[in-house]
Formats: structure tokens, sequence, C-alpha cells
């Protein structure tokens, strides 16, 4: 069964592309995973490293309960969502993720131009380095609206 | 035959009785020499004191006796002026003219020429006192190297281009490499010898730190912060304005027992899930704990890490804290929880409809008690530092020694695995402190702090009212730009010598004014403190940004009001009714 992954913070802000990420899913009856990668290494120029290990935890169970809103959300929509955790460097948490659940879609939220880690370079820069190592499809997405498609390395956005 | 071994032996009796009591005369007569009261020997003693422009007592200034004319040789006596500036000359002959040379690096040589009259007096047996001799600052390569790596060391710790104890482990490197090294080749580079500079590190705020460390790194593990923000949840039943005010409660009582960052730390990833759960802005929730968490830090010794380092260098009591200041916090907390109220007003009136059955379930297991044991155990721990903390001042023991008996009663009540519990304490911000000490010392050495005193003693002259109102106002705008810690130790001094200025002031409030002033500014700004900066990184981690403009729109008015509100407390809890 083709599956989509849309990789999510929470908030409200992420609403709008969960949304999107579920409308697709229901639209082309395949899997869905919300994906939350926790990573402490902000905290490391702020505190010890044995605070940061403990703090991890909370930030897991703060990660859990944001998928958990996510896939409630599909649900409501009769899309049934799985929630995945990882830890780290986002773009390592993507990658592992992609290739253990054989992903085929992969939905990014996008932020304003230079507001934010998620601005268009940067999303230019991480849909490079996924085709590199897996063709798949990649859709952007900025508030709800496709902004971006890429179909196994070919630039297929809707004009 | 045997007489004359008789004799032999006889006669060498006798020489050996003369050889002894030869030797015996030689002993005491030289004992009887010695002897003052037998043969007196005067000393001759010049005492004096030795003070700097600015009024305070120099210590270390050489003071050398010499003739005139004999610049080369080594001086006839010579003396080093103590903490409280005096200095004691003492010789055994008066020469017939004296001069007395004095000289301290960062000073200005000065030279007191001994008068025919105060050398007759010495003559006649007496001593003379030279009066206070003003010693004038010297602006030289040292003192120019010193501020500008101070300065340096500021900015690179505000715009975060190296970790602040790497900034400041190299300002100290820096200090040290001018001192030694530059020294050797020119004396204006000379800053302080290595005893000198380490005798600024405050050893019991490093002690007092570190046994709170040890303390919260294992009350943090049982999870309490997270049930009590649960429970805070549960208590409000919906109402999300009721919430707010009971969380506001909450850190702040939290952050007078513990730092600001831990507390945040703990508190925000609950209290974001709970706003999500009431279906309010999370800003709302978690703006007004940061605001509550810098302001609840400032009524106790050990709520802030610069209210330790105050406490320290001023002798303020953990009960001196909260008598004089916690009505006044209580106050401005007040103060700030109607302004939240008001800014957030539209977020109070949305109506939730409640989270699922599983969300719910989900937010109880995060806000559990995960260790029953170890939380009654450190509980029990932690108010006996406090109770040491209160008694302790009634027999001298400094809050150091019940935090470090605290801490170390933990280890061996909890046996927690010690390796780990040692790796939370933060031992990168104790370095900070140590080399940041030495940074601060070297510019009280070269003289920096006792120009802007100076400066400022210039502004207030003798109006305690302004010079409260400057500390306050000038300490929390200060505060929102600069990091807390370093902007406290180099103002302490300068607070030591403005309440030098007005006599009669032993209630040590222009201190506190600082301490308000402080920790209040530290809500002006997102980058105002460390509790700010943690808290914007985890709201970010779950898709919250907490921008600048968010953060100045309700942090910047509710520094003002809050800071008008401490010093308004100030002036009537200590000026008007004098405490």
């Amino acid at each position: 069964m083709n599956r989509i992954l849309c990789p999510t913070r929470g908030g409200e802000d992420s609403y709008k592309n969960q949304d999107k990420a579920i409308e697709l899913a229901k639209e082309r009856n395949w899997d869905l995973t919300f994906l939350y990668v926790s990573n402490v290494d902000f905290l490391l120029n702020l505190s010890s490293p044995m605070m940061v290990k403990s703090i991890q935890d909370d930030l897991d169970d703060m990660g859990e309960f944001l998928l958990t809103i996510a896939q409630e959300r599909a649900e409501k929509r009769d899309v049934q969502a799985d929630i995945t955790l990882e830890h780290g460097v986002f773009f390592d948490a993507l990658k592992k993720t992609i290739t253990e659940q054989d992903i085929d879609t992969l939905m990014l939220g996008s932020s304003q131009e230079n507001v934010g880690h998620t601005n268009r370079s940067y999303m230019d820069d991480l849909i490079g380095h996924i085709l590199e190592f897996k063709k798949i499809e990649i859709i952007v997405t900025y508030e709800g609206q496709v902004i971006k498609r890429v179909n196994k390395g070919e630039d297929v956005t809707p004009s | 035959m045997d007489f004359h071994i008789k004799a032999y032996k006889k006669t060498s009796l006798i020489l050996l009785l003369i050889l002894f009591s030869l030797i015996s005369l030689f002993y005491i007569s030289n004992r009887v020499l010695a002897n003052p009261q037998q043969q007196a020997v005067t000393t001759y003693q010049i005492t004096g004191i030795i003070k700097s422009a600015q009024g305070q007592p120099v210590k270390g200034a050489v003071i050398e006796a010499r003739t005139p004319g004999n610049e080369q040789d080594p001086p006839i006596s010579e003396a080093e002026s103590l903490e409280d500036g005096t200095w004691t000359l003492s010789f055994n002959e008066i020469p017939t003219e004296l001069t007395l040379l004095i000289h301290r690096p960062h000073f200005q040589q000065t030279e007191i020429i001994v008068t025919n009259n105060e050398l007759k007096t010495l003559a006649d047996g007496g001593s003379i006192y030279i009066p206070e001799v003003v010693l004038q600052g010297k602006i030289d390569a040292g003192f120019w190297a010193s501020t500008i790596i101070f300065v340096f060391v500021l900015l690179v710790i505000a715009t975060e281009k190296l970790h602040s104890t790497t900034a400041s482990l190299a300002a100290m490197s820096a200090i040290f490499l001018v001192s030694f090294v530059g020294g050797a080749f020119s004396q204006n580079l000379f800053i302080f010898d290595f005893e000198t500079a380490i005798s600024y590190i405050n050893w019991e705020v490093i002690f007092l730190v570190l046994g709170m460390m040890i303390i919260v790194a294992v009350i943090e593990k049982t999870g309490l912060f997270q049930w009590m923000a649960f429970q805070a949840y549960r208590l409000s039943r919906g109402k999300s304005w009721l919430l707010v005010l009971i969380l506001i409660a909450v850190t702040s009582i939290a952050s007078a027992l513990l730092d600001n960052f831990t507390t945040m730390l703990l508190m925000t990833p609950i209290s974001l899930q709970i706003a999500l759960a009431l279906g309010i802005n999370p800003l709302a929730l978690v703006i007004p704990e940061v605001l509550a968490s810098n302001i609840g830090g400032t009524s106790t010794l050990i709520g802030t890490p610069t209210n330790i380092i105050i406490g320290a260098s001023a002798g303020i009591t953990f009960n001196d804290f909260l008598i004089n200041q916690a009505l006044g916090v209580i106050i401005a907390l007040a103060a700030m929880a109607g302004f939240v109220l008001f800014f957030y007003r539209k977020e109070w009136r949305k109506q939730s409809g409640g989270i699922s059955p599983r969300l719910y379930e989900i937010l109880k297991k995060n806000g559990q008690i995960r260790d029953k044991n170890g939380l009654w155990k450190s509980a029990v721990v932690f108010v006996l530092v406090l109770i040491g903390f209160v008694l302790g001042e009634r027999i001298n023991v400094v809050p150091a020694v019940p935090a470090l008996v605290g801490a170390t009663f933990l280890f061996v009540w909890l046996q927690p695995n010690v390796t780990e519990t040692l790796e939370a304490v933060d031992w990168t911000t104790l370095v900070f402190f140590m080399s940041l000490f030495i940074v601060v010392g070297a510019i009280q050495e070269v003289g920096l702090i006792s120009i802007i005193a100076d400066f400022m003693r210039q502004i207030i002259g003798g109006n305690l009212v302004l010079g409260l109102l400057v500390i306050v106002f000038g300490a929390g705008t200060l505060s929102t730009l600069i990091a807390s810690i370093p902007l406290t130790a180099s103002l302490i001094p300068v607070v030591e010598f403005l309440s030098g200025n007005f006599p009669g002031v032993s209630s040590k409030v222009l201190y506190y004014a600082l301490s308000m002033g402080i920790s209040m500014g530290g809500n002006g700004l997102l980058i105002g403190g460390e509790g700010n900066l943690v808290t914007a990184g985890i709201m970010e981690q779950a898709g919250n940004r907490i921008s600048f403009k968010d953060f100045l729109r309700i942090g910047l008015p509710v520094t003002y009001i809050t800071l008008g509100v401490g010093a308004l407390w100030l002036f009537i809890h200590f000026i008007v009714f004098g405490a």
C-alpha cells in the first residue's frame, strides 16, 4: 500500500498542511504517517548534557501529544493515520522514516519566505538531498496550498 | 706515678670547669644583651591611610621610605597597604631627611616629604600619622586592554557568537596574557598577579550554586512540576483565565526556590499541551509563565544566580531577601497578572470543546509524579536546606554550607547514580562564574569601575531616592540587553561605592534595587534571560514560534510596570518606613 509521510511540529500553523496531507491520503486511498522529530541540540548551549538528556523525555511526551492531535484530526475525516516519533537531526530522521516505511510521497509544510527554519531556500536544499537518495514524490505546501511538487525528480508544480 | 696521674686529672678537670664557665658566661651575657628590657632597640613608626580619588581604600599600594638623592639604593623601609587602605612603616633609625614614595599599578606615583618637625616628633619617641593620601588613577595600556576585553566579552555573549563560558574563559586568558606577558615588557600592561586574580572569585557563590544544582538535579527527575501544571489544569476546570493565574503562582513559587531556567525547562512542554487541550494560543500560557519566573525568582536568595552573587557580596541573607523583597515581588506579580489578563483577553473568551479521552490520558500520564520515593526524600532535604538558610544566619553559617550538606545528604540517602547526578551539575556555568569574576576583577583593578561609579555619583549626588530609581531602572534597562550575570558582577562594586555615598544607609537598599532591576529587566526582550530562551526553543520545537515582536509587545510593558512597582515598594519599605 502506498504511503504519504507528513512531518509536523504541531501548532496551528501546521494544521492546514496536515489537512492537505489528510485530503491527499483520502483522495488516493493511501496510508498516512505523521512524523515528529525531537531534537534537543538547541539546549546544549544553555544547559548541562545530563539535564538535556532528562528533558528529552518531556519533549518526547510533548511530541507524542502533538502527533496524537494530528492523528485525531485525520480520524475526524475518516483517515487512519500512524504516528512516528524520531530523534536527532531532521534530515536524518526523515531519511530513516522514508526508508523504513517505504514512503511514496513526502508532504512538507513551508513557512513564509525568510522566516523560521522551513523557509524556501531550506526546502529547496532539503528536496535536493532527499531526491539524491530516493526518487519519491515531494509536495511542498504553504497554508494548505501546493507551492511546489516534484515527482521522481521532475518539477511538476502546477502553475 | 699515681701522683702524676692524679695531678693530670685534677688539672684537666679544672680546665674543663673553666671552659664550661666561660661558655656559660658567654651564653648568659648574650641572652642578657638580647633582652630588650636589658638593652632597648627603638622602632620608629609612620602610619597612614591611602584612598582612591573616589574615596575607596586602596589595597596593595607599596610605600617606600627613602632618603632624597638615593633613589637607586634599596628603600630604608617598605610597607604595603591593607584591605582598609591603612599602612605602617617601621624603621630603626631616623634619617635626617625622609621621602615616602607611594606606588601601585594603575595609579599615579605619589611622593610625600616628611617634614623636619615630623622627623623631630619621631625622634622624640612618637609615631607620626600621615593624613589620608589620595592616589589618582592612571589610565594606562592595562586599563584599555582590560576595558576592551570586558566590552568584547559582553558583546560576544549578547550576540551568541561563542558559548558564554568559552567567551569568559577567553577573556580571562586574554587578561592573564596581557598582565603577565605584556607586563614583562611594560609595567603599564601589568593588571594583577595570579593571587590577586584568584581572590576575586567568590567561592561562597560557587559552592552555593553547586549545592543547589545537585539538589535540583534530583528534584527535576521526580516530575513534580509537570504534576503541578496538570493539577492546575484540573483545578481551573476549563477556565483558561483561572489557569493562567494558577500557573503564574506555581511558576513564581518554583522560580523562587529553583532557578528560572530549570523552572521553564520543566513547565513549558506540559503547559503547551494544556494550552492545546484548552484550545487557546499556547503563548497566552507560556509567556506569562516566563514573566512570572523572572519576577518570582527575585524574592529569595536562591531564586536567581544574580541574587546569589548580590547576597554573597553584600552580606544579604536568605531571611533578608524574604523580609525585604518578597512582598514587593508579590505585588509586582499581581500587577503583571493584571496586565496579562488584559493583554490576552481574547484568548480567555475562547470556548474549548474539550479534549478527547485519549488526549486527556496522555496529558494525565505526562503530568504524573515519576519517582515518589525520590520526591518525598528530596522534598524533606530541600525543606531542611531552607531551614538551614533561615537558621544559619544566627550562627554565622553561610548559605553554601546548608546547600552542600543537603546535597551530600541526598547522595547518601537516595543513592542516585553519582556520576549521572554530578553530570547534571552545570559545570560550564560554574566555570563561567569563576572566569567572569576574574575578568570583572581586572576592570576593578584598573579603575574602570571607579570611573563608572564616580560618574554615577555625579548624577545622583546625595539623593537616595534618585539613586534608587537610577539603579532599578538603569539596571533593568541594561538587563534587557546584557547578560545578567556579568552585568551583576560588574555593577556590584558600583553599588558598593554608591552605598558608601549615603551616610547612615545601612539597609543596603541599593543592593535590593540592583536585584529587582536585574531580575525584572530580564522580561524586557526575548534575549533578556536564559529562561526566556529555553522557552522559545521548546516552543519552536512545537511549531509555536515566539518571535522577538511577540515577546516585546508584552515583555517590555510588564518590565517597566514591575520595575515601577518594585521601586515604589523599596521606597516605601526602606525610605518611608526606614526598614
